[in-house]
Protein backbone atom coordinates (compact mmCIF):
# COMPACT_ATOMS: atom_id res chain seq x y z
CA UNK A 1 0.00 0.00 0.00
CA UNK A 2 1.51 3.24 -0.81
CA UNK A 3 0.32 6.87 -1.19
CA UNK A 4 1.28 7.27 -5.12
CA UNK A 5 -2.58 6.11 -6.13
CA UNK A 6 -4.16 9.26 -4.06
CA UNK A 7 -3.28 12.46 -3.23
CA UNK A 8 -3.66 13.55 0.08
CA UNK A 9 -5.43 16.49 -0.88
CA UNK A 10 -8.09 14.01 -1.95
CA UNK A 11 -7.74 11.62 0.94
CA UNK A 12 -8.22 14.16 3.56
CA UNK A 13 -11.56 13.80 5.09
CA UNK A 14 -12.57 17.29 7.00
CA UNK A 15 -15.72 18.37 6.11
CA UNK A 16 -16.15 15.29 3.38
CA UNK A 17 -19.12 13.09 4.36
CA UNK A 18 -18.24 10.34 1.73
CA UNK A 19 -14.77 8.54 1.89
CA UNK A 20 -13.93 6.12 -1.19
CA UNK A 21 -12.30 3.15 -1.26
CA UNK A 22 -12.23 1.51 -4.61
CA UNK A 23 -9.30 3.59 -5.71
CA UNK A 24 -8.41 3.69 -9.36
CA UNK A 25 -10.85 0.58 -9.66
CA UNK A 26 -13.65 0.26 -12.09
CA UNK A 27 -17.24 0.66 -10.27
CA UNK A 28 -20.63 -0.70 -11.62
CA UNK A 29 -22.17 -0.49 -8.28
CA UNK A 30 -21.64 1.61 -5.02
CA UNK A 31 -22.34 0.18 -2.18
CA UNK A 32 -22.77 2.85 0.62
CA UNK A 33 -22.00 2.00 3.68
CA UNK A 34 -23.30 3.15 6.85
CA UNK A 35 -21.58 2.92 10.40
CA UNK A 36 -23.23 2.11 13.84
CA UNK A 37 -23.22 5.03 16.81
CA UNK A 38 -19.44 5.79 17.81
CA UNK A 39 -18.14 3.75 14.83
CA UNK A 40 -16.60 5.55 11.37
CA UNK A 41 -16.40 4.70 8.17
CA UNK A 42 -12.81 3.15 8.67
CA UNK A 43 -14.99 0.01 9.15
CA UNK A 44 -15.45 -0.33 5.96
CA UNK A 45 -11.90 0.22 4.42
CA UNK A 46 -11.11 -3.67 4.54
CA UNK A 47 -14.31 -4.50 2.72
CA UNK A 48 -13.05 -2.94 -0.50
CA UNK A 49 -10.71 -6.02 -0.90
CA UNK A 50 -13.29 -8.70 0.05
CA UNK A 51 -16.43 -7.20 -1.96
CA UNK A 52 -16.56 -9.18 -5.74
CA UNK A 53 -15.07 -6.70 -8.49
CA UNK A 54 -17.31 -4.11 -10.15
CA UNK A 55 -18.23 -3.19 -6.81
CA UNK A 56 -16.96 0.32 -5.10
CA UNK A 57 -17.30 0.64 -1.22
CA UNK A 58 -18.22 4.05 -0.14
CA UNK A 59 -18.69 4.70 3.64
CA UNK A 60 -20.37 7.95 4.57
CA UNK A 61 -20.17 10.28 7.84
CA UNK A 62 -21.85 12.64 9.06
CA UNK A 63 -20.44 16.23 10.41
CA UNK A 64 -18.39 16.26 13.38
CA UNK A 65 -17.38 12.25 12.85
CA UNK A 66 -13.80 11.02 13.13
CA UNK A 67 -11.47 13.59 10.72
CA UNK A 68 -14.80 15.82 11.03
CA UNK A 69 -14.55 15.97 14.92
CA UNK A 70 -14.15 20.27 15.16
CA UNK A 71 -17.47 20.36 12.95
CA UNK A 72 -20.70 20.54 15.33
CA UNK A 73 -21.94 16.97 15.87
CA UNK A 74 -25.40 16.63 14.18
CA UNK A 75 -27.70 14.96 16.68
CA UNK A 76 -31.17 15.71 15.11
CA UNK A 77 -32.97 13.51 12.41
CA UNK A 78 -33.64 16.99 9.97
CA UNK A 79 -30.78 17.84 10.08
CA UNK A 80 -28.55 14.38 9.86
CA UNK A 81 -30.83 14.02 6.91
CA UNK A 82 -30.67 17.42 5.01
CA UNK A 83 -26.81 16.56 4.95
CA UNK A 84 -26.74 13.11 3.85
CA UNK A 85 -29.60 13.41 1.06
CA UNK A 86 -27.04 16.28 -0.42
CA UNK A 87 -23.84 14.36 -0.12
CA UNK A 88 -25.90 10.83 -1.88
CA UNK A 89 -28.10 12.29 -4.24
CA UNK A 90 -25.27 13.24 -6.63
CA UNK A 91 -24.22 9.27 -5.98
CA UNK A 92 -27.62 8.01 -6.36
CA UNK A 93 -27.58 9.51 -9.77
CA UNK A 94 -23.95 8.05 -11.38
CA UNK A 95 -25.82 4.81 -11.59
CA UNK A 96 -26.70 1.77 -9.41
CA UNK A 97 -26.00 1.75 -6.03
CA UNK A 98 -26.83 0.06 -2.91
CA UNK A 99 -26.99 1.02 0.71
CA UNK A 100 -25.66 -0.85 3.92
CA UNK A 101 -26.33 0.11 7.38
CA UNK A 102 -25.46 -0.89 10.80
CA UNK A 103 -27.52 -0.08 13.88
CA UNK A 104 -28.04 3.58 13.42
CA UNK A 105 -26.56 3.40 9.95
CA UNK A 106 -29.05 0.72 9.05
CA UNK A 107 -32.05 3.47 10.47
CA UNK A 108 -30.07 6.07 8.51
CA UNK A 109 -29.86 4.60 5.73
CA UNK A 110 -33.55 3.43 5.59
CA UNK A 111 -34.73 7.17 6.00
CA UNK A 112 -32.28 8.27 2.95
CA UNK A 113 -34.06 5.41 0.95
CA UNK A 114 -37.21 7.38 2.13
CA UNK A 115 -36.03 10.64 1.27
CA UNK A 116 -34.50 10.14 -2.28
CA UNK A 117 -37.45 8.06 -3.31
CA UNK A 118 -39.37 11.12 -2.28
CA UNK A 119 -37.57 13.76 -4.27
CA UNK A 120 -37.65 11.01 -7.73
CA UNK A 121 -34.18 9.94 -7.32
CA UNK A 122 -33.37 6.26 -8.11
CA UNK A 123 -33.62 3.60 -5.96
CA UNK A 124 -30.98 1.49 -4.69
CA UNK A 125 -30.29 -2.02 -5.97
CA UNK A 126 -31.30 -3.06 -2.38
CA UNK A 127 -31.06 -1.86 1.04
CA UNK A 128 -29.25 -4.08 3.68
CA UNK A 129 -30.38 -3.32 7.51
CA UNK A 130 -27.84 -4.75 9.61
CA UNK A 131 -28.05 -5.15 13.49
CA UNK A 132 -31.51 -3.17 13.74
CA UNK A 133 -34.67 -2.93 14.93
CA UNK A 134 -37.66 -3.15 12.21
CA UNK A 135 -39.59 0.27 12.15
CA UNK A 136 -42.12 0.22 14.97
CA UNK A 137 -40.57 -2.63 17.13
CA UNK A 138 -40.26 -1.22 21.16
CA UNK A 139 -36.52 -0.91 21.86
CA UNK A 140 -35.38 -3.56 24.33
CA UNK A 141 -32.76 -1.54 26.38
CA UNK A 142 -32.99 2.18 28.14
CA UNK A 143 -31.84 5.31 26.00
CA UNK A 144 -27.79 5.64 26.70
CA UNK A 145 -27.44 9.16 25.04
CA UNK A 146 -28.50 10.50 28.43
CA UNK A 147 -26.52 8.63 31.03
CA UNK A 148 -24.24 10.01 32.71
CA UNK A 149 -20.53 9.35 32.03
CA UNK A 150 -19.44 6.17 34.93
CA UNK A 151 -23.12 4.38 33.52
CA UNK A 152 -22.73 5.34 29.97
CA UNK A 153 -19.36 3.39 30.20
CA UNK A 154 -20.10 0.70 32.38
CA UNK A 155 -22.99 0.30 29.30
CA UNK A 156 -20.38 0.54 26.38
CA UNK A 157 -18.19 -1.90 28.23
CA UNK A 158 -21.20 -3.95 28.41
CA UNK A 159 -21.53 -4.19 24.87
CA UNK A 160 -18.10 -4.49 24.03
CA UNK A 161 -18.65 -2.49 21.11
CA UNK A 162 -15.53 0.36 22.26
CA UNK A 163 -12.26 -1.50 22.70
CA UNK A 164 -11.39 -1.41 26.62
CA UNK A 165 -8.10 0.58 25.50
CA UNK A 166 -10.59 3.24 24.13
CA UNK A 167 -12.61 3.49 26.98
CA UNK A 168 -9.67 3.83 29.39
CA UNK A 169 -7.99 6.76 27.52
CA UNK A 170 -9.27 10.18 29.08
CA UNK A 171 -8.17 12.03 26.38
CA UNK A 172 -9.26 10.23 23.14
CA UNK A 173 -12.34 9.79 25.37
CA UNK A 174 -12.63 13.54 25.60
CA UNK A 175 -12.84 13.72 22.29
CA UNK A 176 -15.41 10.68 20.68
CA UNK A 177 -17.60 11.19 24.14
CA UNK A 178 -19.74 14.06 22.30
CA UNK A 179 -19.68 12.63 18.88
CA UNK A 180 -20.70 9.45 20.25
CA UNK A 181 -23.54 10.65 22.34
CA UNK A 182 -24.60 12.63 19.33
CA UNK A 183 -24.88 9.01 17.55
CA UNK A 184 -26.81 7.57 20.16
CA UNK A 185 -29.23 10.14 20.60
CA UNK A 186 -29.82 9.73 16.89
CA UNK A 187 -30.52 6.49 17.03
CA UNK A 188 -32.73 6.50 20.10
CA UNK A 189 -34.62 9.02 18.85
CA UNK A 190 -35.31 7.68 15.69
CA UNK A 191 -39.17 7.78 14.60
CA UNK A 192 -39.18 5.60 11.32
CA UNK A 193 -40.98 6.99 8.61
CA UNK A 194 -44.19 4.71 7.53
CA UNK A 195 -44.95 3.11 4.40
CA UNK A 196 -43.59 0.41 1.86
CA UNK A 197 -40.09 1.14 -0.18
CA UNK A 198 -39.39 -0.49 -3.66
CA UNK A 199 -35.96 -1.70 -3.13
CA UNK A 200 -35.29 -5.40 -1.63
CA UNK A 201 -34.20 -5.53 1.78
CA UNK A 202 -31.53 -8.13 3.23
CA UNK A 203 -31.93 -7.81 7.25
CA UNK A 204 -28.96 -9.45 8.92
CA UNK A 205 -28.80 -10.22 12.61
CA UNK A 206 -26.42 -11.74 15.59
CA UNK A 207 -27.55 -14.24 16.54
CA UNK A 208 -26.71 -13.74 20.55
CA UNK A 209 -27.44 -10.07 19.82
CA UNK A 210 -29.58 -9.13 22.84
CA UNK A 211 -30.06 -5.32 21.48
CA UNK A 212 -31.69 -6.09 17.98
CA UNK A 213 -32.58 -9.39 18.27
CA UNK A 214 -33.87 -11.88 15.10
CA UNK A 215 -37.09 -12.01 15.98
CA UNK A 216 -37.37 -7.61 16.04
CA UNK A 217 -35.77 -7.70 12.64
CA UNK A 218 -38.41 -10.22 11.18
CA UNK A 219 -40.93 -7.31 10.40
CA UNK A 220 -38.21 -5.43 8.09
CA UNK A 221 -40.22 -7.68 5.58
CA UNK A 222 -43.14 -5.51 5.55
CA UNK A 223 -41.15 -2.06 4.68
CA UNK A 224 -40.28 -3.72 1.25
CA UNK A 225 -42.78 -4.21 -1.82
CA UNK A 226 -39.86 -6.04 -3.28
CA UNK A 227 -37.81 -8.95 -2.08
CA UNK A 228 -36.85 -10.04 1.68
CA UNK A 229 -34.64 -12.13 2.97
CA UNK A 230 -32.75 -12.67 6.89
CA UNK A 231 -29.52 -14.08 7.57
CA UNK A 232 -27.61 -14.66 10.82
CA UNK A 233 -24.73 -14.57 12.16
CA UNK A 234 -23.02 -16.71 14.83
CA UNK A 235 -22.07 -13.27 16.94
CA UNK A 236 -23.51 -10.27 19.15
CA UNK A 237 -24.48 -7.01 18.29
CA UNK A 238 -21.53 -6.57 16.55
CA UNK A 239 -20.83 -9.19 14.38
CA UNK A 240 -20.37 -7.31 11.13
CA UNK A 241 -16.75 -7.05 12.93
CA UNK A 242 -16.57 -10.39 14.29
CA UNK A 243 -17.59 -11.81 11.27
CA UNK A 244 -16.64 -9.48 8.90
CA UNK A 245 -15.71 -12.07 5.97
CA UNK A 246 -18.94 -13.89 6.23
CA UNK A 247 -21.29 -10.61 6.40
CA UNK A 248 -18.91 -9.26 3.11
CA UNK A 249 -19.38 -12.62 1.28
CA UNK A 250 -23.55 -12.66 1.82
CA UNK A 251 -23.74 -8.64 0.79
CA UNK A 252 -21.09 -9.29 -2.00
CA UNK A 253 -23.33 -12.21 -3.20
CA UNK A 254 -26.79 -10.36 -2.41
CA UNK A 255 -25.51 -7.51 -4.67
CA UNK A 256 -24.46 -9.92 -7.49
CA UNK A 257 -27.77 -11.70 -7.82
CA UNK A 258 -29.48 -8.28 -7.36
CA UNK A 259 -27.21 -7.55 -10.44
CA UNK A 260 -28.19 -10.40 -12.79
CA UNK A 261 -32.12 -11.08 -12.12
CA UNK B 1 11.58 -0.30 -5.53
CA UNK B 2 12.10 0.83 -2.04
CA UNK B 3 10.60 3.96 -0.88
CA UNK B 4 14.21 5.93 -1.01
CA UNK B 5 14.38 5.25 -4.91
CA UNK B 6 10.38 5.93 -4.79
CA UNK B 7 11.20 9.59 -3.29
CA UNK B 8 14.12 9.87 -5.35
CA UNK B 9 12.38 9.43 -8.30
CA UNK B 10 9.60 11.90 -7.29
CA UNK B 11 12.32 14.37 -6.38
CA UNK B 12 10.95 14.43 -2.42
CA UNK B 13 13.62 15.10 0.33
CA UNK B 14 14.51 12.08 2.54
CA UNK B 15 12.71 11.55 5.41
CA UNK B 16 13.94 13.51 8.90
CA UNK B 17 14.83 11.59 12.47
CA UNK B 18 10.85 12.33 13.78
CA UNK B 19 9.53 10.91 10.00
CA UNK B 20 11.73 8.08 10.34
CA UNK B 21 10.43 7.40 13.63
CA UNK B 22 6.55 7.52 12.80
CA UNK B 23 7.13 6.05 9.78
CA UNK B 24 8.58 2.67 11.90
CA UNK B 25 5.85 2.84 13.78
CA UNK B 26 3.26 2.66 11.03
CA UNK B 27 5.19 0.35 9.46
CA UNK B 28 4.76 -2.49 12.84
CA UNK B 29 1.31 -1.28 13.39
CA UNK B 30 -0.11 -1.87 9.70
CA UNK B 31 2.06 -4.41 8.85
CA UNK B 32 3.49 -2.58 5.47
CA UNK B 33 7.20 -2.25 4.37
CA UNK B 34 6.55 1.04 2.20
CA UNK B 35 5.37 4.17 4.05
CA UNK B 36 6.00 7.08 3.07
CA UNK B 37 6.12 11.43 3.96
CA UNK B 38 2.73 11.99 2.45
CA UNK B 39 0.99 9.25 3.62
CA UNK B 40 -2.60 9.43 6.14
CA UNK B 41 -2.57 7.54 9.26
CA UNK B 42 -6.29 6.61 8.44
CA UNK B 43 -5.93 6.18 4.90
CA UNK B 44 -3.61 3.34 6.38
CA UNK B 45 -6.12 2.02 7.99
CA UNK B 46 -6.25 3.42 11.29
CA UNK B 47 -8.98 4.22 14.15
CA UNK B 48 -9.28 4.92 17.28
CA UNK B 49 -7.39 1.79 18.62
CA UNK B 50 -4.88 2.40 16.77
CA UNK B 51 -4.29 6.06 17.28
CA UNK B 52 -4.15 4.81 21.07
CA UNK B 53 -1.17 2.43 20.24
CA UNK B 54 0.64 5.19 17.74
CA UNK B 55 0.04 8.17 20.72
CA UNK B 56 1.75 5.36 23.00
CA UNK B 57 4.49 4.43 20.74
CA UNK B 58 5.46 8.43 20.27
CA UNK B 59 5.00 9.01 23.95
CA UNK B 60 7.90 6.08 24.72
CA UNK B 61 9.75 7.76 22.40
CA UNK B 62 9.53 11.58 22.42
CA UNK B 63 7.81 11.76 25.75
CA UNK B 64 4.12 12.66 27.16
CA UNK B 65 1.75 14.57 25.13
CA UNK B 66 4.06 15.42 22.34
CA UNK B 67 0.73 14.45 19.97
CA UNK B 68 -2.65 15.40 20.97
CA UNK B 69 -5.67 13.33 19.40
CA UNK B 70 -7.20 16.28 18.42
CA UNK B 71 -3.75 17.51 16.32
CA UNK B 72 -3.82 13.47 14.88
CA UNK B 73 -7.51 13.46 13.62
CA UNK B 74 -7.41 17.00 12.12
CA UNK B 75 -4.15 16.03 9.72
CA UNK B 76 -3.15 12.36 9.89
CA UNK B 77 -0.56 13.06 6.89
CA UNK B 78 3.01 11.73 8.29
CA UNK B 79 4.88 15.06 7.54
CA UNK B 80 2.03 17.25 9.32
CA UNK B 81 2.23 14.86 12.30
CA UNK B 82 6.27 15.26 12.58
CA UNK B 83 6.07 19.58 12.26
CA UNK B 84 4.25 18.91 15.65
CA UNK B 85 5.62 16.83 17.48
CA UNK B 86 9.25 18.44 15.99
CA UNK B 87 7.10 21.82 17.29
CA UNK B 88 6.32 20.62 20.19
CA UNK B 89 9.58 18.89 21.49
CA UNK B 90 11.60 21.70 20.37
Amino acid sequence: MTSAAVTPETTRATGDRIARFAGDAAVDVQLLCFPYAGGGTQVFRAWQARVPPGIGVIGVRLPGREQGFREPAIDTWPDALAVLVAAVAPEAERGPYAFFGHSLGARLAYELTHRLAAAGHRPPETLVVSACRAPGVAPRWPPMNSMDGPTLTARLRQMKGVPDEVLTNRQLMAMLEPVLRADLRLAETWAASPGCLTAPILALCGERDDIDPYEDMLDWQRHTTGAFAIRSFPAGHFFLREQEEAVVAVIGAHLEACRTS
Amino acid sequence: MSPTDDQTALGAPTMTATEEAIAEIWRGLFGITEVGVGDDFFELGGNSLTAIKFLARLEERFGLDVLLPETLYDDARLSRLARSIDEATA
